[in-house]
């Protein structure tokens, strides 16, 4: 018993077909909701549905670490709180990219073929690795492609690292041993037949990498479109690849600033050319705890934060994941993606409701 | 949004706007009313989307939000019971975890499906739900720990 079988049960449900002529008849005024709608037949879908985390994008064809524009320009965002990526801000993203390229060393070609067919073809071009994060450049092509418009190549990861395995759709589970997890591939644009992208894992304190080693990267669940949709179609076997990593330290800042005012706490852990990783904490008194029509007990607050550099520019936070066992009272860490080599962080702790400002502080930080 | 784009957006979309309002709503024709809404609110807005995946979102964030403006309305009133004559399951654990999920409130089985049916990372549902990371992060976890303790140690997630 697992979620398999609740995506098998929300793949046979589809709206009617009634629905799909009222939408296109639509005017641009408001419909007249209909609260008797007749019941029609489902329709029933075979296809198999397997959820996996990877981020599909299309666009034009770029190196592999180049596909990390592209993560920036189409991760979705909460306007409320940070402003959206200005996706023509071009500079920034280079900025991002040159910085990553640069730490990236090639790597020996390795290559790993899932054998079933359709066949797909992965070979490994560079890596990025600090330590805490390794970010692996692959590209690679299917055989008997679907030549027909499709949404990229997607797939869901697993890193075997020193012993440990660690499995992108345990990404929220706070025991999973890594911060970040994630795939992004491009379809090439002139040619439906190949692909490359960058998958990334950025491991929790304990797993660090600290000597050479060889990774194992496995890629499965592969299918084209994303989600679990019966338009998806999946390839059934796994790609396996070895990829031998040294960790360049050098690259981390681990800076392990630390404040608490008022009970407001925010914490500046390492700045790398993978991301900033940030650590922050409200007062209890924020929280709101209830039960709700269910008897569930509901725990909700309205307190949001976002981080600043020295012109007062928000930081782009992409990424969270929670530690609450890391003992320092700082429990809830961010990453943010973007490089910087601002001279100052400032948090800013705001009610989401009604945008006042409840605290904020500033970091100096310094070499 | 010309007519052909409407339907191009409906034919690809539909199905994922449908099951994400059926998500949160449980019932047929909640569901299809939020979903006529959400194509009617791509209609009439202007927004253009560099990749399709960004209008997916798009979409599903108005769905969301129109379906938590339903159950709001609804609390007032009773609120429907999961039709099971809507679903269709063939095998009887099918039924098992799809009732489960259903029964979590609205927030969390609304996350449980991003999550697992359509692979949304957290940061990306987050957007969709219009929660903080932390927050969609901590309806996640908790969502599975009641999943846990609906279905017990034999429920793989």
């Amino acid at each position: 018993m697992n979620m398999d079988d609740y995506r098998r049960v929300a793949d046979r449900m589809e709206p009617s077909e009634q629905c799909r002529i009222e939408v296109l008849n639509m005017k641009n005024t408001k419909i007249t909701h209909k609260t008797n709608r007749k019941l029609v037949p489902l329709m029933i879908a075979a296809a198999l549905a397997v959820c996996g985390g990877g981020t599909i994008i299309a666009a034009d064809q770029l190196g592999a670490f180049d596909k990390l524009s592209s993560v920036q320009e189409n991760t979705y965002k909460d306007e409320r709180y940070i402003p959206k990526w200005d996706e023509n801000n071009y500079a920034e993203i280079a900025k991002y990219i040159d910085t990553l390229e640069t730490a990236a060393e090639p790597t020996e070609s390795t290559s790993g073929t899932a054998s079933a067919e359709p066949n797909v073809i992965v070979d490994t071009e560079s890596v990025y690795c600090d330590g805490r994060t390794v970010m692996i450049g692959i590209s690679g092509s299917y055989v008997h492609g679907n030549r027909n418009r499709i949404n990229g190549l997607g797939f869901t990861s697993r890193f075997i690292i020193n012993g440990k395995t660690y499995t992108e759709t345990d990404a929220w589970d706070e025991d999973c041993g890594f911060y970040r997890m994630e795939s992004s591939t491009v379809q090439d644009e002139d040619s439906y037949d190949n692909f490359s992208g960058v998958v990334t894992i950025m491991l929790a304190d304990e797993n660090i990498i600290t000597e050479p080693t060889t990774i194992e990267l496995e890629l499965f669940n592969i299918r084209r479109g994303r989600g679990g949709t019966t338009s998806a179609s999946y390839f059934p076997d796994v790609v396996k690849l070895s990829i031998p990593v040294t960790p360049q330290p050098e690259l981390r800042n681990v800076c392990n600033l630390r404040i608490e005012e008022d009970g407001f706490a925010a914490a500046i852990y390492e700045i790398s050319p993978a991301g900033i990783i940030v650590g922050s904490q409200f007062p209890d008194s924020y929280y709101r705890r209830f039960i709700d029509e269910h008897g569930c007990e509901i725990t909700q607050c309205d307190v949001g934060n976002v981080w600043y550099d020295e012109n007062g520019e928000p930081l782009e936070g992409l990424y969270y994941t929670s530690t609450p066992d890391y003992g320092d009272g700082n429990g809830d860490r961010m990453i943010i993606y973007s490089y910087t080599d601002t001279s100052a962080m400032t948090i800013k702790w705001f009610d989401i409701t009604t945008d006042e400002v409840l605290h904020e502080y500033t970091f100096t930080l310094t070499e | 949004m010309t007519r052909e784009e409407l339907a191009e957006c409906y034919d690809r979309y539909s199905g994922a706007v449908y099951r994400t309002a059926f998500a949160c709503c449980r019932n047929r024709a909640d569901a299809e009313d939020i979903m006529q809404e959400t194509f009617l609110r791509r209609l009439t807005s202007d927004r253009t989307f560099p990749e399709e995946e960004l209008e997916k979102a798009w979409l599903l964030r108005v769905a969301a939000n129109l379906s938590a403006d339903h159950l709001r309305r609804m609390r007032r009133r009773s609120l429907l019971p999961l039709e099971e004559a809507e679903l269709v399951c063939e095998l009887p654990q099918e039924s098992t975890v799809f009732q489960a999920v259903m029964a979590l409130p609205p927030d969390y089985r609304l996350a449980v499906h991003l999550f697992y049916y359509e692979g949304y990372s957290i940061a990306e549902i987050a957007g969709i739900m219009r929660k903080t990371n932390a927050a969609a992060a901590a309806v996640l976890s908790r969502a599975r720990k009641r999943l846990k303790r609906m279905l017990g140690e034999e429920m793989e997630l």
